[in-house]
């Protein structure tokens, strides 16, 4: 039963760590979506940094490093950290005041894990919530290859209150990030490495032992009475859905993975890594773009920074670009001498990437739009200064044909929920939600109407 | 309303019945005008003259009406189960006085008796005309006992169940019950998950890991700053910590072993050593706990702690900024007295410290030494138990593939497995044996089969092809199931394997050594939690302004004392109706305290005599309970008073109807009035009465009891029952308990216990047995090891 070798090398895994495991609908797998005229399947991308941004004061000698905008509405304006969004400022909204209630409770580094879901961790309870991402993974489920691409510089899921990706399944349980562009390449585009090999053989041996033990659940079946074989059925119902799974994701071992043209390739450097920051955040933001032009998944987040100090891989980011501090202590410094300066241009190395990756999606065609239009991206992180836990530093890009109403710098109050942007983004998307977490409504100005 | 209406809200359950009594016998749903019940003439003129007046002729109060039992021809829809439930009803607001209602005619004490009696009989005889019902009977293993067959089957300890959603309970609140029990995909995904995982640590291969081994003499103090705690001497919240820097491994077995000696002075409690390991100190889990133990000896001597180092929070490798993995010990006993600040020794370069208190109790550490892996030898002992020496295993590959599938197959289905059963694995692991990189990886992967296969998940106690003979194997699971919450271990199957376990002589013997064993702990511990709803505890929190000095952790002691004083009365062959009252209680240090009883030292539980002047002996004068049913800053006299009713009488009141009037409406100031007040005025409202005033007294008479079940003399705790019985306090209550409710609470112990031995809720076809196991309990002088030695011996349990 040894399959030819080929085969194996393009499938893939579906159980892995990081690309969680797809159901195909069978119908819909014909109907490759991104590639059928008129269709222009909508998408959502997060990312995320720790330990807040520059809050300088207004007024003060560094003012024009403070990442918040100065003015308000239509006519802000950008300081120099966010200086490189100039040219994309139709294509976005940036937020001010928004946060999770619960968060502002917690530990000062402590609301990484709840950026996108909401939740209360405190030394009482750590458990979480799943999700924002992960509620429109499940929504579309099947519709592409993967449910959803979870990446994050430190890979895995780190600790609780210092996790190291923003995703969590129905259950609240983290969902383990992908952190080296090699084998996220390998998952996307089909390599035969040795992991997804033994993926492969798992997917197969598991088809296997299924169909096995309903065999097995039905002789055992003979032998009891009725009302214990309406028990078993529960058993066996489980064991029909499990295999319904199973076979689903091997008949997407059978569907060719769109290769990539040679300009693609040519962006990936899938050695980058965290010995060379930009190219590293870089090539994560290129294996985000490569996934949405394949239709590979249309879900995507991405911790690039967390706040998990030590033990964390970016920690070193700054030092390794020639700053003196690593990236706590830079966070830290806001209020020594020099420090604003210095953290506002660590701001602006971050957004000088995040405008790298918008410009990335703008430049992408579909169907006569750019991805960037039908894709909702959020940036920004759960700390505005580090240790504070409100006004996140926030923006909202893309999406305009989905609705949603750019070129604006708006502000709120603490009386909405940063949940309510979630709903919003929900309702943008086609994923019907009548609330999340402890939303209390949308928001519709960020909407055209 | 009348009590009882979990009967109505259970339809469910009612309905789930009567479809089997319709597959065991379509003659009952076809005959439903038959009455199952005729009361002769002077029953009938009984339930005339008290009770049809608002329950019958068309009336019918509180939703219930006597018509469709008692009336001649007009049973049109009422079925067998619909009128014996109805029946059940009548009898339970006869017994505990609800009915008649104090505003009508009243029943004299021998009518009363004569009408219960009437009833009761009944409902048994027309049960057991009825003949055996089909049940459910197989269901799957809860949470629990998944974890410890993982562990028993398998030899190695990991958390098996953090990934399962948690089981739900029966209505009754256990957790073993095959219709709360469910499987969904959920469930057959992560049981395949978890057994792969498992059985990755399991069976081993490749070449042995490098092993680590590092001795510590001293406490690192050169990292901390010349920290005053740090010490090999360890006085109160004192450490001991050993670094190992990078050397330590992954994942594994790890053993750390203790030599220390302890200073224990008198009248004093042994100091208490908290073992943990790890050091994440950027989350908020900096260590894991490993052990806690108390050190009863002044004289040298060696302690073991075993754990999986994967299982502990470690630093992450390659960073500077932390020290390594830590070792870490501490004596954590302290007597609440007032500490000395730490002083700094003034020659530069000394250390600090803290002034000596030698009235308190001491460790003193030698040597930690950190082992791993645990077991020198390689494979793991873990691996070679599976894949165990053979002859044939260079001679004869595949046979001895079958020789080690055969011995985990019959390991894991706790019974003989029949060759055709075995083919399915064989199959399985020919198929996949060469897609896999080496043995070990095959045979992990045809295991995992084993271990999501029906029969490892699920117990089953029937044969329907063979219902009169009993299967020794069952039996065996059973009994192990029942008392250990694990698989049976090798001496129970050997008695299976023999045929000898159904043999009266030999089940008994079996039964007092399971009951002998550790592993007794755990029915004592998860019977009583559910029985008497202990999790509870957990969902109360003290209010920190009425109790400033509550210490949640507490809590746990609390839950241990019932624990162990039920444990005490099994072990020590007591009556239960010490349950009801007691003259002793088993306390530690921490409880005694709580209650102001002197001079009881340590961790460990023991019998201690109640000084005349104290209020505790039984349950209801336990914090545990007390604390459960209170709101955390106060008492809740109706909380109580229903935990009565429900845990000890079985006898839960209804819920209150849906038309409930807001009190307020009475007296605008209701809410200012004193609780007792509040519920006089409930007590009066026209639709509250009729249940709250058997229900309120039995609560009130705790009043003297605070919300964390402290003692308050000067309060009001006296109260009416139905009857016109006074009671004045917890003494009254407890009398009038022992006196009057014998009976009914060892019915209700009966029932709880049979409930949890035979793993599902019982019903109304369950009387018979119930109650001949009452009878037989009370003759035993309500011992509960007789219960328990009578339980496994009826035909319910063997089948």
């Amino acid at each position: 039963m040894r399959k030819k070798s080929w085969h194996l090398n393009r499938r893939t895994f579906l159980m892995g760590t990081g690309v969680s495991l797809g159901l195909p609908w069978l119908e819909s797998m014909a109907d490759d979506a991104a590639s059928t005229p008129g269709t222009r399947p909508a998408r959502f991308c997060a990312l995320y940094f720790g330990f807040g941004v520059s809050v300088a004061d207004d007024g003060s000698e560094h003012a024009h490093w403070r990442w918040i905008p100065n003015g308000e509405g239509k006519d802000y304006q950008f300081n120099e950290s966010l200086k490189p969004l100039e040219p994309l400022r139709d294509q976005l909204t940036v937020l001010g005041g928004l946060s999770h209630p619960h968060g502002r409770t917690m530990g000062g580094h402590d609301t990484g894990d709840t950026f996108l879901t909401g939740a209360l961790m405190d030394s009482r309870s750590l458990a979480n919530s799943v999700s924002v991402d992960q509620v429109i993974a499940n929504c579309w489920d099947g519709q592409t290859r993967y449910p959803s691409l979870v990446m994050s510089t430190d890979g895995g899921v780190g600790a609780p209150t210092r996790s190291s990706t923003l995703s969590y399944n129905q259950q609240g349980r983290p969902i383990p990030a992908l952190n080296q562009p090699r084998r996220i390449f390998a998952r996307l585009f089909g390599a035969g490495d040795e992991e997804s090999q033994a993926e492969n053989r798992r997917l197969l041996s598991e088809a296997s032992m299924l169909d096995r033990l309903l065999d097995d659940s039905k002789s055992l079946m003979r032998q009891l009475g009725h009302a214990d074989q309406v028990k078993l059925d529960e058993y066996l119902e489980s064991v029909r859905e499990t295999e319904k799974r199973v076979a689903n994701s091997q008949k997407w071992l059978e569907i060719p993975r769109r290769t990539l043209n040679d300009d693609e390739r040519k962006l990936l450097d899938l050695d980058a890594d965290d010995q060379a920051p930009i190219r590293y955040i870089q090539t994560m933001y290129d294996l985000i773009y490569l996934a949405f032009v394949t239709d590979s998944t249309r879900v995507a987040t991405y911790q690039i920074t967390n706040m998990a100090d030590a033990s964390s891989r970016a920690m070193k980011f700054p030092q390794l670009l020639g700053f003196t501090e690593n990236l706590h202590k830079t966070a830290h410094s806001w209020n020594k001498p020099g420090g604003v300066e210095m953290l506002g241009r660590w701001d602006r190395v971050m957004t000088e990437q995040f405008a790298y990756f918008i410009n990335r999606l703008s430049s992408a065609e579909t169907n006569g739009g750019s991805i960037l239009d039908d894709t909702i991206i959020l940036y920004g992180s759960s700390n505005s200064q580090t240790h504070v836990n409100k006004d996140y530093p926030l923006i909202l890009a893309g999406g305009k044909r989905l609705g949603l109403r750019h070129g604006s710098f708006r502000k709120f109050g603490e009386a909405v929920p940063l949940s309510n942007l979630f709903v919003t983004a929900l309702d943008c998307l086609g994923v019907p939600s009548e609330s999340f977490a402890d939303s209390t409504g949308e928001i519709p100005e960020l909407r055209i109407t | 309303m009348l009590p009882g209406l979990n009967i109505l809200t259970s339809r469910v359950r009612w309905l789930t019945l009567w479809l089997l009594c319709l597959i065991a016998n379509p003659t009952c749903a076809q005959s439903p005008s038959r009455h199952v019940i005729d009361p002769p003439q002077e029953i009938t003129s009984l339930f005339r003259s008290h009770c049809v007046d608002c329950h019958g002729d068309g009336a019918h109060e509180g939703d219930f009406s006597l018509d469709q039992l008692i009336g001649s021809a007009t049973a049109s829809s009422t079925t067998e189960m619909d009128e014996l439930a109805r029946w059940e009803r009548v009898e339970k607001v006869l017994i505990n006085g609800q009915m008649p209602p104090d505003d009508a005619e009243p029943i004299s004490t021998s009518e009363r008796r004569s009408l219960t009696r009437w009833v009761g009989e009944s409902i048994t005889s027309a049960v057991q005309l009825r003949g055996p019902i089909e049940r459910t009977t197989l269901r799957r293993l809860n949470n629990v006992e998944y974890a410890n067959t993982m562990r028993d089957l398998l030899g190695i300890d990991m958390d098996f169940t953090s990934q399962l959603p948690s089981d739900s309970r029966s209505r009754d609140g256990f957790v073993n019950d095959p219709g709360a029990l469910l499987v969904s995909s959920e469930h057959l995904q992560t049981y395949l998950n978890t057994a792969r995982a498992a059985l990755d640590k399991t069976i081993v291969s490749g070449p042995a890991p490098k092993s680590y081994h590092h001795v510590f003499t001293e406490s690192d103090r050169v990292r901390w700053d010349q920290q005053a705690a740090f010490s090999n001497r360890l006085g109160r919240n004192e450490i001991f910590i050993a670094n190992i820097k990078d050397d330590y491994p992954n994942e594994g077995e790890f053993l750390i072993r203790v030599k220390l000696s302890a200073e224990l002075p008198t009248d004093i409690g042994p100091p208490i050593l908290q073992v943990e390991v790890g050091y994440r100190p950027d989350t908020q889990i900096l260590f894991g706990k490993l052990a806690e133990v108390e050190i009863r000896q002044e004289s040298a001597q060696v302690l073991e702690f075993r754990g999986r180092i994967e299982n502990f929070p470690l630093p992450v490798r390659g960073q500077e900024k932390y020290p390594g993995m830590q070792i870490k010990l501490l004596n954590i006993y302290d007597d609440g007295s007032p500490r000395q600040e730490a002083i700094k020794n003034k020659a530069p370069g000394q250390r600090w410290s803290f002034a000596d208190e030698p009235a308190l109790p001491h460790i003193l550490i030698e040597s930690i030494e950190f082992q791993s892996p645990e077991d020198p030898t390689w494979p793991p002992h873990h691996h070679r138990k599976i894949l165990f020496e053979s002859p044939l295993r260079d001679g004869d590959p595949a046979s001895y593939e079958r020789e080690v599938l055969a011995a985990f197959v019959t390991r894991a289905f706790r019974r003989p497995v029949e060759p055709t059963e075995l083919t399915s694995f064989i199959d399985f692991h020919h198929e996949n044996r060469d897609q896999f990189p080496s043995f070990e990886a095959a045979i992990r992967e045809t295991l995992a089969m084993v271990l999501v296969h029906p029969s490892f998940l699920y117990l089953r106690r029937v044969d329907a092809n063979e219902p009169q003979t009993v299967d020794d194997h069952q039996l065996a699971s059973q009994l192990s199931y029942f008392l250990w919450s694990t698989m049976p271990d090798a001496e129970l199957l050997a008695a299976a394997d023999q045929h000898r376990l159904h043999e009266k002589d030999e089940l008994l013997r079996q039964v007092d050594r399971l009951l002998a064993d550790e592993r007794a702990q755990q029915w004592m511990t998860r019977f009583v939690d559910q029985w008497l709803k202990l999790d509870r505890l957990a969902n109360v929190a003290a209010d920190e302004d009425v109790y400033p000095d509550f210490d949640p952790s507490i809590k746990a002691d609390m839950r241990a004392e019932t624990q162990m004083f039920f444990r005490e009365l099994v072990n020590e062959n007591f009556s239960a109706m010490n349950l009801i009252r007691s003259d002793f209680a088993v306390l530690n240090e921490r409880m005694a305290r709580h209650y102001g009883i002197a001079s009881v030292w340590g961790r460990e539980f023991r019998q201690v005599p109640i000084p005349n002047e104290s209020h505790r002996g039984g349950l209801l004068t336990q914090a545990s309970v007390l604390m459960a049913n209170s709101t955390g800053a106060k008492s809740h006299p109706v909380l109580r008073a229903v935990w009565v009713r429900d845990r000890l009488l079985n006898d839960p009141p209804g819920s209150p109807p849906a038309d409930v009037p807001t009190l307020d409406q009475i007296d605008p100031n209701f809410a200012e009035l004193p609780i007792r007040k509040q519920m006089e005025i409930h007590r009066d409202s026209d639709s509250c009465r009729a249940c709250h005033r058997g229900l309120d007294p039995w609560g009130l008479a705790l009043e003297n009891f605070d919300a964390v079940g402290l003692w308050h003399e000067d309060i009001d705790s006296s109260a009416e029952l139905p009857g016109g019985i006074q009671l004045r306090g917890i003494k009254d209550l407890q009398e009038h308990l022992l006196q009057s409710y014998p009976d009914r609470f060892a019915r209700s112990l009966v029932v709880r216990l049979t409930s949890y031995a035979l793993g599902r809720q019982l019903d109304i076809f369950d009387r018979p047995i119930i109650e001949k196991l009452t009878a037989t309990f009370a003759e035993n002088d309500y011992r509960i090891k007789h219960l328990v030695r009578a339980i496994v011996q009826t035909p319910e349990f063997q089948d």
